[in-house]
């Protein structure tokens, strides 16, 4: 180990970068959320099935141990259903032979889509409607009751 | 309806209304408490190792069949940065590690991947004290010409043997390149880059030699060998049973073909786990 002043040269030649943006190998690992669950999907670089790849998924509410363990099938295919209460974030590790690639997976589109509801769970907004019917049932008996009152004294 | 049966519905349902909101009003503080915890201010250690894996260590039947042993494999690495980055970096993009948080180990280090035997722990770089807690989820470091020690002059520095039936050669090749690596993740049998108060955490820079060399164990139409020299390139600018070139001579002696393989896989070396990363070539 050695400290030099090569750091600061370093740096300057940053400004020389000449890109290579170049793999070579490894996986390509994609998803996708199909009603409750995530589907993935993972190939080698030249398009062959990760076959018998080995799945690790993590919650984001315990990122560091796995929350499943699984195994893609013959096309390189492995799903699970998440469970929104634990987290909304999911990362998906596949692993086969010296390649593998790991997916970051954010189901809060979904959770958006039900927070345009205004947030509220089933029963809240059950009960909220029970509520507002009710308002219209009272003010409809409010008035009933009014004109039966004027009715007997006329 | 009569007047009691409406107050007794009335009455039932702000009741409804009202466990039902103080529920979510719970879950929600709940919620928030935990983000606070997770958000509090703290720090830990984050350790940085190198590992060159351990066929570099023992040694490995090359895809054309050489059995290759290294004495010495130095890389000197500078710029060793982690980042904690939100959305996680894909190095397939090709773009630059923007990072919420990020850490650098200052220092120029020249590592000799092959110490150790196979079971060898990855070679231990540096420890960084009091770096926020978090996921440390992308890394980066480049890959320079060493000034002094055995391996002056360049980044990559080979000091192997490399046997075939009775071909044995001494092996010694040099890169003078310079590289920059970005990562995102570590890909690997555990998970890394987890700061914890009150633990260390830890990030590895990984070296892929089989990139250059392929390796026998592969089928030979996977995409590592097909991409890989092999050694008979090399084999064939043998010397009095020694090989010593760096990329400079190299050009001249290889075909125009091999070279250009050589160039681009080299830029694939550097990985975390299996995890990829993006290359430039900075020198």
């Amino acid at each position: 180990m050695c400290n030099n002043p090569l750091k600061s040269f370093l740096f300057s030649a940053v400004l020389l970068i000449l890109s290579a943006p170049v793999f070579g190998h490894g996986a390509l690992v994609t998803w996708e959320v199909l009603e409750d669950s995530v589907h993935i999907s993972a190939l080698f670089d030249d398009g062959q099935p990760m076959d018998k790849a080995q799945v690790s998924v993590f919650s984001g509410a315990a990122p560091s141990v796995p929350y499943i363990i699984g195994m893609t099938d013959e096309h390189g295919e492995f799903a699970f259903m998440p469970d929104k209460e634990e987290s909304l974030n999911w990362d998906v590790q596949v692993r086969l032979a010296g390649h593998g690639d790991i997916v970051h997976i954010s189901l809060a589109e979904d959770s958006a889509a039900d927070a345009e509801q205004g947030g509220f769970s089933t029963l809240q907004i059950v009960l909220m409607s029970a509520c507002v019917v009710w308002g219209f049932i009272g003010t409809a008996l409010f008035f009933t009751s009014k004109r039966e009152k004027y009715n007997a004294h006329t | 309806m009569s007047k009691g049966t409406a107050v007794l519905l009335s009455a039932w349902l702000v009741l409804g209304l009202t466990f039902v909101s103080c529920g979510a009003d719970e879950a929600g503080q709940d919620a928030q408490e935990i983000t606070e915890d997770i958000q509090q201010e703290t720090t830990g250690e984050l350790g940085f190792t190198a590992n060159g894996e351990d066929f570099v260590r023992s040694g490995f039947i090359s895809s054309d069949g050489w059995h290759i042993t290294f004495r010495h494999l130095y890389v000197t690495i500078t710029g060793v940065t982690a980042y904690q980055t939100d959305p996680p970096y894909d190095p397939h993009s090709g773009e630059e590690i923007i990072g919420d948080v990020l850490v650098e180990l200052n220092g120029v280090f020249t590592i000799d991947l092959a110490e150790g035997d196979e079971n060898a722990e990855p070679i231990l770089i540096g420890i960084l004290d009091d770096v926020p807690a978090g996921h440390y989820n992308a890394i980066s470091w480049s890959m320079i010409p060493s000034t002094e020690g055995p391996s002056k002059g360049y980044s990559v520095y080979i000091d192997a043997q490399a046997e075939k039936g009775n071909q044995s050669y001494n092996v010694r090749l040099g890169v003078e390149t310079g590289y920059r690596y970005s990562a995102g993740e570590f890909v690997g049998d555990v998970r890394k880059g987890f700061v914890i108060p009150g633990e260390s955490g830890e990030l590895e820079m990984t070296f892929h030699f089989d990139h250059i060399f392929g390796d026998i164990e592969e089928p030979a139409e996977c995409d590592l060998n097909m991409m890989a020299l092999g050694f008979d390139p090399f084999a064939e600018l043998m010397q009095e049973g020694t090989v010593e070139e760096d990329l400079t001579t190299l050009e001249g002696k290889i075909s125009a073909e091999t070279y250009a393989k050589l160039v681009e896989v080299l830029c694939t070396l550097g990985h975390t786990g299996e995890g990829h990363c993006h290359c430039a070539i900075i020198l």
